[in-house]
């Protein structure tokens, strides 16, 4: 009795259950069929919209506008199609992007040389693992030449020890020259001739990951003539005149050459430090042959700077640097002419001048520069600088009269330090633009 | 001159506001239509081939000009007016094609399923891989195998010292855009020892054009540069090879020898909104290179089937190892930030900057924190990104919420990390990138969805639907109210529900089936009725809007169809 009414009531049960529940689910699947469900029978065949009046009216001036930029974009396809798809393409752009290809067009212009033109030879690990076999010849409008032969042994930043021993004749045919120490005047401008010939030997010790040894010897001709430029006095007996030369201070030399240096690094990481700094010091002693064995001096550079980290990856850079010429005996040797006296201006310090603005025995100058991050290997920077020459740092020093020039520019970096910096500087006599490859600060 | 380009300005200006004018949309009982048509046999089209550097030139400057200089597109951007993408239904959503094939959104996948991805099964580890083809192109280490059962496989490695990086998030970044609905290969993360490779014989390989011999030196030298565990297996992810490959896809344009491809690209809604997928997983480095094309059928006949290709570079890796920091918040080369950034003088901060030295190696510089959705750019411009909509977004955003959280465990899950704290916190990244999508995107239309419609047996109709943003937790509650109307005229106002359903009384339907019994006759009237739902929000920070339902009387057998819902920003 018990089981069958158990029975009844359970098959009851469960019926009115299954009812329900059927109901529960058909009714949700009803709802939730057509949400969810998608009728993927229902096809249609695909076709554009009917575009309205106004866009179809649009695409006339809309073609004729981008009909110059499509003429630009076929020929830009052209290229990319030999430079990149095409295998010699491709190695001549990782040639110059990357120097190993044997050969390198050199095209450049500034406004003293005109435009350059020539062509640089490379071979790389020809007698050692490391070795590079430098040959470079160029010429410009105003008939600046130059001709470089270099080895190298080691790399840079990858070896612990590094030779170059170069050879370079160089012909500037419009040198500037303002006349010597501070008060020189913008307005008293000539310019001359100089060749100068160099056979030169540096090397590079890295003792330790901080502290490099530098050595440099080397010989060196420099012959003075007639400048170029006929604005300018260029006639050298009336150079002479101008500013009261004596004969030695123009007067062509050769002589030897030899010294070391120290560097000392600190600084965080080769690739955009952020923080740390560097202390370089270096003598050379000059040794005059032939005609000018009366040349004996010393020239001595010092330059220190320190970065520190204003947030992220913004960094102050505070920077002094100083270059002295002294001569062994002043009473028996002869002053070294102005041309290798220390020099201030252009890419030796003080941009915002030209080159070899400022030339006396000694030079002081000091920087500071704030960089930031633009982009992966691109900073930007801003600088501001003060500099002086001075006859003598013991009896000349003074704090009055010293030289300014700010600017900013960017900066783009490689794997081991600076590759190029593009920079606009200021000052109270002119605004130069420079673009450098290489390290600079 | 100068009068012919104002009167073909003022023209354009013109007809551009006179094509806005709102009015109900041409449907038919035939809609919504959920399949597009064009798989139809075709001749097989040319091989396309692919130019890494003309892509990137090409996008970065001549699209970008292109798009500024088309006085419609600037002209709508202009005034607020984008164009819509062209392949979408009524409903409002994307069609299955050969595109795209809707997946998890309308029909969740189980774990299993989402695991698998768009595989079956992972590579036969029972027997021997021979390495039958070494990797061409690309920056990773890999070689192709063949399995014991012949199946092919590119094997990809993850790089010494970041175990799990690369190969862990191409394999979640593979099953996302799988189950999102796009056509991916098959990916596996498998594991193999370097005793069971063979080298196929005669197989070589090309050095500076030359063909050399591949060697087990070859395959050693490969091998020593990818991670290793202790015990000498190999972490691999193993993607199957996709049949009869004809080259990459274009994000614009269409192929001219391929008339089933009816679209151009940038007008694809699965295409545009693919952004809202890439910057869900970071895929910074979506290009044409990345996608390809597949020839499905014979030689003679078939259709192409689009692929997307090669996660390689996704969440924290650029190939097999950690992606910088800037990756996903610049182009390449942007010129425009470029340009900011100096003018700024560094005293503006990148989000990036701020973002925090790697913490798991797995997981690289992917992260939740400093990522703003709508700040997010691929390598370089893709125009079909450009040119999303609100509502495209909208789309997007939804195929990326769909994942739920055990949807995202599951995903996680197919990566095999070893360590679990690099599991949970993946899954902690996913998940809040997921949520910043659905708040920067959901916000910009009605998020009711999924819509119903039954009748209750006693005349009335039931209109339910999906509130996206209350099931996905991002509000607590909405109330929507209803408007039916026809022909132009209220015919009544419904009360509001806080109900994810509204009821049209049988009185209301009666009104509706009178009004259009009076319309009848009128060969130019459709049996066409607006129910419009509008959604207030108690949060003040999610708009009003409002959103039409189309319903379709059929008069014969006295049902209700819905057939059109229509978005408004």
């Amino acid at each position: 009795m018990g089981i069958h009414r158990s029975n009844r009531l359970t098959f009851r049960s469960l019926s009115r259950y299954v009812a329900v529940a059927c109901l529960s689910i058909v009714t949700v699947g009803v709802i939730g069929a057509e949400a969810y469900d998608i009728d993927t029978t229902r096809t249609r065949d695909p076709r554009p919209p009917e575009l309205p009046l106004s866009t179809k009216l649009a695409r006339v001036p809309s073609t004729i506008l981008y009909a110059p930029f499509w003429v630009l974009e076929q020929a830009t396809y052209g290229l990319v199609w030999l430079g990149y798809e095409q295998q010699f393409g491709k190695q001549i752009i990782e040639g110059i992007l990357d120097p190993t290809l044997p050969v390198v067009p050199i095209i450049s212009y500034s406004g003293r040389e005109g435009f350059a033109g020539g062509l640089g030879f490379r071979l790389r690990d020809i007698a050692t693992s490391g070795d590079e076999w430098r040959l470079a010849g160029s010429y410009s409008q105003y008939n600046y030449a130059s001709v470089l032969a270099e080895a190298s042994f080691g790399r840079r930043n990858r070896q612990p020890f590094q030779l170059v021993i170069s050879g370079r004749y160089t012909k500037n045919t419009r040198e500037p020259f303002f006349g010597i120490g501070n008060g020189s005047q913008q307005r008293d401008e000539v310019n001359f001739t100089l060749e100068t010939t160099t056979l030169e030997a540096d090397a590079r010790f890295v003792l330790s990951q901080s502290l490099t040894v530098l050595g440099n010897a080397g010989y060196a001709a420099h012959n003075l003539g007639d400048g170029e430029d006929d604005d300018f006095v260029s006639d050298l007996d009336a150079i002479i005149d101008t500013f009261g030369l004596a004969t030695e201070d123009i007067a062509s030399t050769r002589y030897l050459f030899g010294g070391l240096g120290l560097q000392l690094n600190w600084e965080n990481q080769p690739f955009r430090p952020t923080t740390g700094g560097q202390i370089r010091a270096q003598t050379l002693y000059h040794q005059g042959v032939a005609r000018s064995d009366n040349l004996q001096y010393f020239r001595t550079h010092v330059e220190l700077y320190q970065r520190i980290q204003f947030f992220r990856e913004r960094v102050f850079t505070l920077l002094v640097e100083a270059n002295s010429i002294d001569v062994v005996d002043p009473t028996e040797n002869e002053e070294p002419p102005f041309y290798l006296e220390s020099s201030l201006g252009g890419n030796a310090g003080l941009y915002g001048y030209e080159p070899e603005r400022f030339i006396d025995k000694e030079s002081l100058r000091g920087l500071i520069e704030y960089s930031y991050p633009i982009w992966d290997i691109l900073d930007g920077f801003l600088f501001y600088e003060q500099g002086r020459v001075f006859s003598s740092f013991t009896n000349d020093f003074s704090w009055r009269n010293w030289r300014f020039s700010w600017g900013g520019g960017i900066r783009l970096w490689g794997a081991d330090g600076v590759i190029a910096t593009m920079r606009i500087s200021t000052s109270q006599e002119t605004t130069r633009f420079a673009f450098q490859l290489g390290a600079g600060l | 001159m100068n009068r012919l380009w104002v009167t073909l300005s003022i023209t354009t200006v013109m007809a551009l506001f006179i094509g806005c004018g709102s009015s109900a949309p041409k449907l038919t009982p035939e809609d919504p239509h959920w399949r597009d048509n064009d798989a139809r046999p075709i001749p097989k089209p040319e091989e396309s081939s692919e130019s890494i550097a003309w892509d990137a030139v090409r996008r970065g400057t001549f699209n970008q000009i292109q798009q500024l200089l088309d006085v419609d597109r600037s002209t709508r951007i202009i005034f607020g007016n984008r164009q819509e993408s062209w392949n979408i239904n009524s409903y409002d959503e994307v069609p299955n094609s050969s595109w795209f094939t809707n997946r998890h959104y309308f029909t969740p996948l189980s774990r299993k399923k989402m695991m698998s991805g768009a595989g079956t099964a992972p590579p036969d580890t029972t027997g021997t891989w021979v390495v039958s083809r070494p990797k061409v192109g690309g920056v990773t280490p890999g070689f192709w195998i063949t399995d014991p059962k012949g199946d092919t496989y590119i094997l990809k490695f993850d790089r010494i010292g970041f175990p799990e990086l690369a190969t862990g998030a191409a394999a979640i970044a593979g099953r996302v855009f799988h189950a999102a609905g796009y056509f991916v290969a098959e990916e596996h993360i498998s594991y193999f020892h370097r005793d069971s490779l063979e080298i196929k014989e005669g197989l070589t390989y090309k050095v500076d054009g030359e063909r050399v011999l591949f060697t087990t030196e070859t395959l050693d030298g490969i091998l020593a540069r990818v991670q290793a565990s202790s015990d000498g297996y190999y972490r691999v992810l193993a993607s199957k090879l996709i049949p009869n490959v004809m080259g990459p896809w274009s994000f614009t344009g269409t192929r001219s020898d391929d008339p089933n491809d009816w679209c151009p690209a940038e007008n694809r809604r699965e295409i545009r909104a693919l952004k809202i997928l890439c910057a869900w997983l970071n895929h910074w480095d979506i290009k044409d290179a990345n996608t390809i094309n597949s020839f499905v059928g014979n030689d003679d006949t078939g259709y192409v089937r689009h692929y997307l290709l090669d996660f390689g570079t996704v969440m924290g890796t650029v190939s097999d190892r950690p992606y910088g920091r800037r990756r996903g918040y610049h182009n390449y080369f942007d010129l425009k930030d470029i340009f900011l950034t100096s003018l700024s003088l560094g005293l503006y901060v990148w989000p990036w900057e701020k973002i925090g030295p790697i913490t798991y190696p797995e997981i690289g510089y992917f992260e939740s924190e400093q990522f703003n959705p709508k700040r997010w750019k691929p390598g370089y411009p893709i125009p079909p990104f450009e040119n999303m909509t609100h509502r495209d977004a909208f789309w997007g955003a939804k195929l990326v919420m769909a994942f739920r959280d055990d949807d995202l465990e599951a995903l996680v899950d197919a990566a095999y990390f070893t360590r679990p704290e690099v599991r949970t916190e993946m899954l902690r990244i996913l998940r809040e990138r997921r949520d910043k999508i659905g708040r920067a995107y959901l916000g910009a239309t009605s998020t009711l969805d999924r819509f119903a419609i039954s009748d209750d047996g006693n005349g009335s109709l039931v209109v339910s639907w999906d509130d996206l943003l209350q099931d996905w937790g991002l509000v607590t509650s909405g109330e929507t109210r209803g408007e039916v109307r026809f022909d132009g005229n209220i015919i009544t106002v419904l009360p509001r529900t806080r109900e994810q359903q509204i009821t049209v009384p049988s009185e209301t339907v009666s009104a509706m089936q009178t009004a259009w019994d009076a319309k009848r006759t009128n060969p130019d009237a459709s049996p066409l009725f607006r129910l419009r739902l509008t959604t207030e929000r108690s949060e003040s920070n999610w708009a009003t809007h409002h959103v039409d339902l189309w319903l379709w009387y059929h008069d014969d057998d006295n049902k209700w169809q819905l057939v059109g819902v229509q978005r408004h920003d």
